[in-house]
């Protein structure tokens, strides 16, 4: 008899501060109340198309609505964000994808009209493990043998696979004094080819080497934080690199005026979705590892990551294209 | 090698996996043998319409057309003397005159084996070279791709048309279209003309659509050629020996098959040749080999239809080498291909045996699935593809615009692809009128990012000229390609020289 009260009880509690935090995150929780979007910036079939998929499954099941992703390839997610810039703002799509395609790219590419001010964040989820990697066998084991080794050789050749990958190592260049040669790749598999084949001395990575035990040592992170698949690896702050961190979640972007309502209701749903099993599955196997951001983090991120690009951007004397 | 393909049994002897390879096969047989519709056209538009199917089905259906299609431009060929494919322009030549004679089962049987076989030799080339390949083409390294592409660019120029200048000017503006969109080391857009569509370059599907598809489409529809009437051909003679193949047919034809079967594989796997090219080099070398010389296309030669036949089907899968190996398309179905892998998220290349080994050792199993099904597509189904040939263009014509249409909304991001399409159905018209090849555009355009990229590392990799001589692979195709250049262009003159002779005698 005890038990039953006390669980009565209990119930009673949870359905009061049920309530309570029901209505705390004020009016319009009914969105949504038909099918959503899922806006993907990269072609289907890969990883951020996968781990998109995966999400939008646990997303529908948690917010009780379907959600349907579309894929629309283009200027490194440049045309899907510059189509839903002005898609509304009644949550009907949302955009999942990599954050340096709105924190980096408006600020290397004159043509694009978006800036990360157009967008409101409801959370990250998970991380390319942004690094600088060499080949395995190479004689230096971190960044200060790097850079003693392209001193005593005259020189390095450096894998950049992205914009962004040569920027960076443009920073450091010119911190350390040292020459590189740029040599760019088609993505993370032309970089891959090139460290294997060992034409290279050196490359930025998102991550990719995870694939290639043993054959392909990672230097440093890239990130702000130490990356999650390398909690030994010193980041390139760390090392006295200032200012030249790329950070690099996945982020869900609304456009700018979106009700703040249905961010919290997104915010939590990616909440859930984080501790998800299936989600877990996923990153396990690309070997992308969960990080979690809420609402305020994720958009503080997005904010300081632009600013500290365009700090870079002035310290290598950029021209805009 | 034998237990891996074993393994790998189970997906690909699945239910619906064979229901597509036969699907494959079948519609492929069925556009071959219809004058007008090719190969390239029918993968072309059938590309977007795999992006549903598993990864092993999609690439195996493809297949399958291509091969359906090579076999299956015999029947126009021997009934119509109107070659399905350019490829069996020389069964034409020495299988007309059989079916005139009321031999044409005979030779439409004979054909047939002879595509089976030359296709089944020629698939098991591939996987026993592809891998082996594909292992040492992962110390190819952007050097020796630039050279390797540029020689392939040569190759092909010089021998899909009779001009080499046209060729290699089609093959760059292919490589000039590919610029299109952002750089590859800044992101800095070229070509754009402000649209944001053209970030990514000119989407493949749709420009293939346009210039194999639709520009024959709009050939034919200008030509409209009537097929006579010789509906009886088929019942014709009664005599039983001139329905089927007998022993000393068999006899006579089986050194044809073989050497066209050899001929077939290395010319597929050298980039740019192409089934044609397979075809009448193995035609002629059995009509000197035999001794009749012109009496093949007077009284028709069966041999001539084993030899064309056989080396042509033996093409399609050797030209997949290059490909699946280097990640290199030589021939036209290995540049669409690309846009099938592409969509699939799988790129071809020396990567591919190591991150998507299961599917192409499926894929493999799957190719040997269809040899054996085209036997029998086309064995018990040559009464109704022989009326099939027969239907007129102007039913089918309107159906093939639409699936282009279809292809194009569908993987050039809605109405942008069909203006794509549309505007490389009236440049592919005009090169195929004015002898600009086509292929040559279409493979420099899928090369033109690859050679542009390999180009600009090698620039950076090979800082100073001693430098290149740790790269010996590379400078024997720079040499290759200059000296084919040169002897190319000689051959071609020498060849305009007799033709302009031969028309003032």
């Amino acid at each position: 008899m005890k038990h039953v009260f006390k669980g009565f009880a209990a119930a009673v509690a949870m359905t009061a501060a049920g309530a309570i935090a029901a209505g705390s995150t004020m009016a319009d929780t009914s969105w949504p109340t038909k099918p959503i979007t899922m806006l993907i910036g990269y072609k289907a079939g890969g990883g951020t198309d996968t781990k998109g998929r995966v999400l939008s499954k646990i997303l529908a099941r948690e917010l009780g609505q379907q959600v349907n992703v579309i894929n629309r390839p283009g200027g490194g997610q440049a045309v899907a964000l510059e189509s839903f810039k002005s898609s509304g703002t009644d949550g009907d799509t949302f955009f999942f994808g990599a954050v340096t395609g709105i924190t980096l790219n408006p600020q290397i590419n004159s043509a694009l009209k978006f800036t990360n001010q157009d967008y409101v964040y409801a959370g990250a989820l998970t991380e390319f493990q942004v690094s600088m990697v060499a080949p395995q066998d190479r004689p230096y084991d971190d960044m200060a043998g790097l850079v003693k080794f392209a001193k005593e050789k005259g020189g390095i050749k450096y894998a950049s696979l992205s914009p962004g990958a040569k920027i960076i190592m443009q920073a450091i260049a010119k911190q350390e004094g040292i020459n590189v040669d740029y040599i760019p790749t088609k993505g993370g598999r032309g970089m891959v080819q090139l460290v294997l084949s060992k034409q290279v001395d050196f490359a930025y990575s998102g991550g990719i080497q995870s694939r290639y035990p043993g054959k392909i040592k990672t230097l440093a992170a890239v990130s702000s934080k130490r990356l999650g698949n390398y909690p030994n690896t010193p980041t390139l702050d760390e090392l006295g690199y200032k200012g030249v961190a790329m950070d690099a979640p996945t982020v869900v972007a609304f456009p700018k005026g979106t009700d703040a309502a249905i961010i919290a209701k997104m915010e939590a749903a990616l909440k859930a979705a984080s501790m998800d099993p299936a989600m877990k599955k996923i990153s396990d196997a690309i070997k992308m590892p969960i990080v979690y951001l809420n609402a305020k983090d994720a958009s503080a991120l997005v904010t300081s990551s632009t600013a500290a690009i365009a700090d870079m951007l002035v310290a290598i004397d950029y021209k805009k294209q | 090698m034998l237990d891996e393909l074993y393994s790998v049994a189970g997906s690909a002897f699945a239910i619906g996996n064979l229901a597509w390879i036969l699907f494959g096969v079948t519609l492929g047989y069925l556009v071959g043998a219809l004058p007008g519709l090719g190969k390239g056209t029918a993968t072309a538009v059938a590309i977007p319409l795999t992006f549903y199917l598993e990864p092993l089905s999609a690439i195996a259906f493809l297949v399958g057309i291509s091969k359906g299609s090579t076999a299956g431009s015999a029947v126009s060929a021997i009934l119509l003397n109107t070659p399905g494919e350019p490829s069996s322009t020389p069964t034409a030549m020495a299988g007309y005159p059989l079916a005139r004679a009321g031999k044409a089962q005979k030779a439409l049987k004979m054909g047939l084996f002879a595509s089976v076989l030359g296709d089944l030799f020629s698939t098991v080339v591939l996987i026993l070279v592809a891998q082996e390949l594909a292992e040492y083409a992962l110390g190819i390294g952007p050097v020796e791709l630039t050279a390797i592409l540029a020689f392939s660019m040569v190759f092909i120029a010089g021998l899909s048309g009779r001009s080499m200048i046209k060729g290699l000017i089609a093959g760059l503006f292919g490589i000039l279209i590919s610029c299109m969109g952002l750089e590859i080391e800044t992101g800095s857009p070229r070509l754009t003309f402000g649209l944001l569509e053209l970030y990514d370059g000119l989407p493949l599907i749709p420009v293939a659509i346009g210039m194999l598809a639709l520009s024959e489409m709009m050939i034919q529809i200008g030509q409209r050629q009537r097929l006579s009437d010789e509906a009886d051909l088929l019942k014709g003679s009664t005599n039983r020996e001139d329905q089927i193949v007998t022993l000393a047919d068999w006899k006579n034809c089986i050194r044809p098959i073989v050497r066209g079967s050899l001929i077939g594989t290395v010319v597929g796997i050298l980039p740019g040749l192409g089934a044609s090219v397979g075809s009448f080099l193995s035609y002629g070398a059995e009509r000197r080999a035999s001794g009749r010389g012109a009496d093949f296309e007077e009284s028709g030669a069966i041999e001539g239809v084993a030899a064309a036949e056989s080396a042509d089907n033996a093409v399609v899968p050797a030209s997949l080498v290059p490909l699946f190996a280097i990640g290199i398309p030589g021939s036209v179905i290995a540049a669409i291909l690309i846009g099938a892998f592409t969509i699939q998220g799988i790129t071809p290349g020396p990567l591919l045996f190591l991150e998507n080994k299961d599917l192409i050792l499926g894929v493999y199993v799957s190719m040997l699935a269809a040899s054996v099904m085209l036997l029998f597509i086309g064995y018990f189904g040559q009464n109704m593809f022989a009326r099939i040939v027969r239907i007129s263009p102007a039913l089918i014509m309107p159906i093939v615009v639409f699936l282009c249409c279809i292809g194009a909304y569908l993987q050039g991001g809605g109405t942008f692809g069909i203006g794509v399409m549309i505007a490389f159905g009236i440049i592919g018209f005009f090169s195929k009128k004015y002898d600009f090849s086509f292929v040559t555009f279409l493979i420099g355009f899928v090369i033109g990012p690859s050679f542009e990229l390999s180009l600009r590392q090698s620039l950076g990799l090979v800082t100073d000229l001693p430098e290149l001589l740790d790269h010996p692979v590379a400078i024997v195709f720079a040499v290759l390609a200059v000296v084919g250049v040169w002897r190319l262009s000689v051959l071609q003159r020498k060849q305009m020289a007799e033709m302009a002779k031969a028309e003032t005698n």
